[in-house]
């Protein structure tokens, strides 16, 4: 009667200790998710900026694209074009283009990136400058920046 | 229930029994004349032919053929509508790379990019585009739809 006692007890003991490793897993992992947001600023210079298109990549699939924004300037304030597919990704092409005569110059934020990531900060972010046009439609000379917001 | 008898007088009931008694034979004359009024009857229609056997291995043949077509140009149109230019890119390039044989190509540069959406929207303005290849959504007009097809083309990812 003593060992069927000790056997139950044991038996009870070890699934408690499953259970509560099987809940305190999943808690583990969503507490290492965090959601950030990172600006995408474009430099041109003293060339007024009309149109820009960078790439976005975390080659180490830590970080999960949730959402675009515009940028400061009016002309790219709204959001720009992208890839619908790129959401839930790790990988995005931005672009947008202005028409419009009075176009920003310098350093200027045209996007924001809002990520999920997963593990540390912060995240390898793979940046391109794929190409930046100026009021005439011919690249132009110019630099990218990717900067956590805070 | 069984009904009761009725005494019929027997001038009735003879009368009776003589009018439900048959009728006397029709003379072969009579026949005659009758069938004779009849019209002719149309001639005999020929004999159908004998069925020959159906043809099915014939018809299972071409029929499998034009299905076989049928699901190869099915298969193209679905390959050609779902890009299929994106053979022909590098593994990561963010756009189209070998993009001088596409129309989204607007400034020549060899590859598709925002300043192709830039340049075909600056001729729209200026009333210069009237080039049908750009008119990507067939709708006779070359509008801000399509500079917009052109800027999704210059970021689409590949799956």
């Amino acid at each position: 009667m003593k060992t069927l006692a000790t056997l139950l007890l044991t038996i009870t003991v070890t699934l408690g200790a499953l259970l509560c490793a099987g809940f305190a897993a999943p808690q583990s992992a969503a507490g290492d998710t965090r959601f950030v947001a990172y600006d995408v600023f474009v430099d041109a210079g003293a060339t007024p900026l009309a149109a820009w298109q960078v790439e976005l990549s975390d080659p180490t699939s830590r970080a999960t694209i949730v959402g675009v924004e515009g940028g400061e300037h009016a002309e790219f304030k709204a959001p720009p074009h992208y890839d619908p597919r790129a959401l839930s990704q790790g990988r995005i092409v931005l672009a947008a283009f202005s028409t419009a005569d009075a176009l920003p110059t310098g350093q200027t934020r045209v996007a924001r990136v809002h990520v999920q990531v997963r593990g540390p900060e912060p995240v390898d972010w793979q940046a391109t400058l794929v190409t930046a046009g100026g009021f005439d439609g011919q690249p132009v000379d110019a630099s990218l920046e990717l900067i956590h917001s805070r | 229930m069984m009904e009761p008898e009725i005494e019929l007088p027997e001038r009735l009931r003879r009368d009776l029994m003589a009018a439900s008694a048959p009728r006397g034979k029709v003379p072969a004359e009579v026949d005659q004349a009758i069938l004779s009024q009849v019209p002719a009857a149309p001639p005999a229609a020929p004999p159908l032919a004998a069925p020959q056997a159906r043809p099915w291995p014939t018809l299972v043949r071409v029929a499998s053929l034009t299905a076989a077509a049928g699901l190869l140009l099915v298969v193209g149109l679905w390959w050609r509508a779902s890009g299929a230019p994106d053979l022909q890119q590098p593994e990561g390039a963010p756009h189209g790379d070998l993009a001088a044989l596409r129309t989204e190509d607007v400034d020549g540069s060899g590859r598709v990019d925002i300043l192709d959406a830039l340049a075909l929207a600056r001729r729209i303005e200026s009333g210069t585009e009237s080039d049908a290849r750009f008119d990507y959504d067939r709708d006779g007009t070359i509008d801000r739809r399509d500079v917009e097809h052109v800027a999704r083309e210059a970021v689409r990812i590949d799956a």
